[in-house]
């Protein structure tokens, strides 16, 4: 790298780093959202009733087999065609928060399941109804194999909100593609533009290991 | 809910039928069991035995037949949403009379060997400190005062099965399901277990229905023996008569072949 790369990344940083913030608050603001919406949807998927069962099914259906991309513009453009225009950063973060409740669902129902049978059946064989075995039994051992999965969601979706640049939110990749577009210095940017992601991710991947550990096995 | 010592509840099958699929496991089933009663199940797997035991609380539906607990009676759940619901229930009703060990021991790895005993009673309305007076006794009683704050990891195949039989007992059954329950221990430690059985078919008044592969304790404990045989009770009697004198072919072949392989 050339001094003059250099001292253009030192000027670029302050604003590629204001993006990353955003960046940053977005995920964690989508991935929050996603985890309360996430848990109805799950219950649904599992219920008793298959009404409820069939349209939480159907939610899932639907919003995983579909672009992010696509629900983004949903969201910001096609409901503005109706007269409902939500700020870009409402639109972003409601795409992001829709798309992965799906995924933060089937997250919990792939752990809901790993419990053994056993456990429910010992559950109810002294006295405990549905719901105190869901919160009292299943709910705490489905805590640990549910975390890598959630861990990863959240970084998948670090990187995707990415997408939110195309409506105009400048967070780090938005940031960017705009200095890039006025600079032409891709090459440096772009790869800081990677090392920046790597460096949020890494140790929420680190910290996702250490959990898991704290938290141990059962058996 | 009292700490007095639970009285045994009448148990009968009126043709109880269960069968998955094309497969009939159990082939209209009748069976009466006093209150007090303690029953040995015994036969080859796949007889049938253990889904006797399911079929009561509800784990195995059955597709026709009753099976009265006390005053409570399982029936299928079918017809209309009012006889479904009715028909859950009663087995809620069955469900509260009846404790289960299981061959896997199926303790809640995330809690204590304490608040595994107190899960039930607690949810079932008891204040901490006299669940846990109560948990801490019958941990005693089974030999385990010392380890109520150990998690099922931390304690062996036969003190989990041990903490098990707490945990049944603490809801104050008064029928006890005991479901091939050394059938995962390691040998040593078989005979704990069937000690503590043993003592409680003596001093309980529960009725006991357990289904083994152990024919001495059977003998030693049952007051009557069933063998069981492609989902129908081929013979039964008191246990001197079936392990002595079995009058049905299949109950001799059955037998012999456990002495055959020097069980």
């Amino acid at each position: 790298m050339s001094g003059d790369d250099f001292s253009y990344l030192v000027s670029a940083l302050p604003f590629l780093l204001r993006g990353l913030v955003l960046t940053v608050q977005v995920t964690f603001v989508s991935f929050a959202i996603a985890l309360v919406v996430g848990l109805p949807v799950f219950l649904g998927s599992v219920s008793g009733n298959k009404l409820i069962r069939s349209v939480s099914r159907a939610y899932v259906t639907a919003v995983r087999n579909t672009p992010l991309l696509a629900q983004l513009y949903l969201y910001f453009f096609l409901l503005a065609s109706y007269g409902i225009l939500l700020p870009p950063l409402v639109a972003g973060i409601l795409a992001l928060s829709t798309q992965f409740s799906a995924y933060v669902a089937e997250a919990y129902r792939g752990a809901y399941e790993s419990v053994p049978a056993g456990q429910w059946e010992a559950a109810i064989s002294v006295g405990l109804r549905r719901w105190p075995t869901l919160f009292l039994v299943a709910g705490p051992q489905a805590l640990r194999p549910a975390l890598p999965v959630l861990a990863n969601i959240l970084i998948q979706m670090l990187k995707d909100s990415s997408v939110l640049s195309v409506i105009t939110l400048t967070e780090v990749f938005g940031a960017t593609k705009e200095l890039a577009n006025q600079s032409f210095q891709y090459t440096i940017l772009y790869l800081t533009l990677g090392l920046l992601y790597l460096a949020v991710s890494y140790p929420w991947g680190r910290a996702t290991a250490w959990l898991e550990r704290r938290l141990g096995t059962f058996n | 809910m009292s700490t007095e010592p639970s009285k045994g509840a009448a148990v009968g099958f009126e043709g109880v039928t269960k069968a998955y699929g094309d497969h009939v496991v159990l082939d209209n089933l009748t069976l009466h069991i006093e209150a007090g009663e303690c029953v040995a199940i015994i036969g080859p797997s796949g007889s049938g035995k253990t889904t006797v035991l399911r079929c009561m609380v509800g784990f195995a539906p059955i597709d026709d037949g009753k099976i009265h607990v006390g005053s409570a009676t399982v029936v299928p759940v079918s017809g209309s949403r009012s006889e479904r619901k009715l028909a859950r229930e009663q087995l809620r009703s069955v469900r509260s009379q009846l404790g289960m060990v299981f061959q896997q021991f199926n303790l809640f790895p995330h809690l204590t060997a304490l608040n595994n005993v107190t899960l039930g009673p607690r949810q079932a309305g008891l204040a901490r400190e006299p669940a846990e007076d109560l948990a801490q006794q019958l941990l005693s009683q089974v030999g385990l005062a010392e380890k109520g704050s150990s998690y099922p990891r931390q304690l062996s195949g036969g003190q989990q099965q041990r903490v098990a039989i707490a945990r049944a007992l603490a809801m104050q059954p008064s029928v006890m399901l005991f479901d091939e329950v050394t059938s995962a221990l390691d040998p040593e430690m078989v005979g704990d277990i069937l000690r503590l059985i043993r003592g409680l078919t003596e001093t309980s008044a529960m009725t006991i229905l357990l289904v083994t592969h152990e024919m001495e304790f059977a003998e030693l404990v049952a007051d009557r023996v069933i063998f069981m045989e492609g989902g129908v009770i081929v013979e039964q009697g008191p246990p001197e008569q079936i392990f002595n004198s079995p009058q049905e072919k299949r109950t001799i072949q059955f037998l012999r072949s456990l002495k055959d392989k020097g069980g």
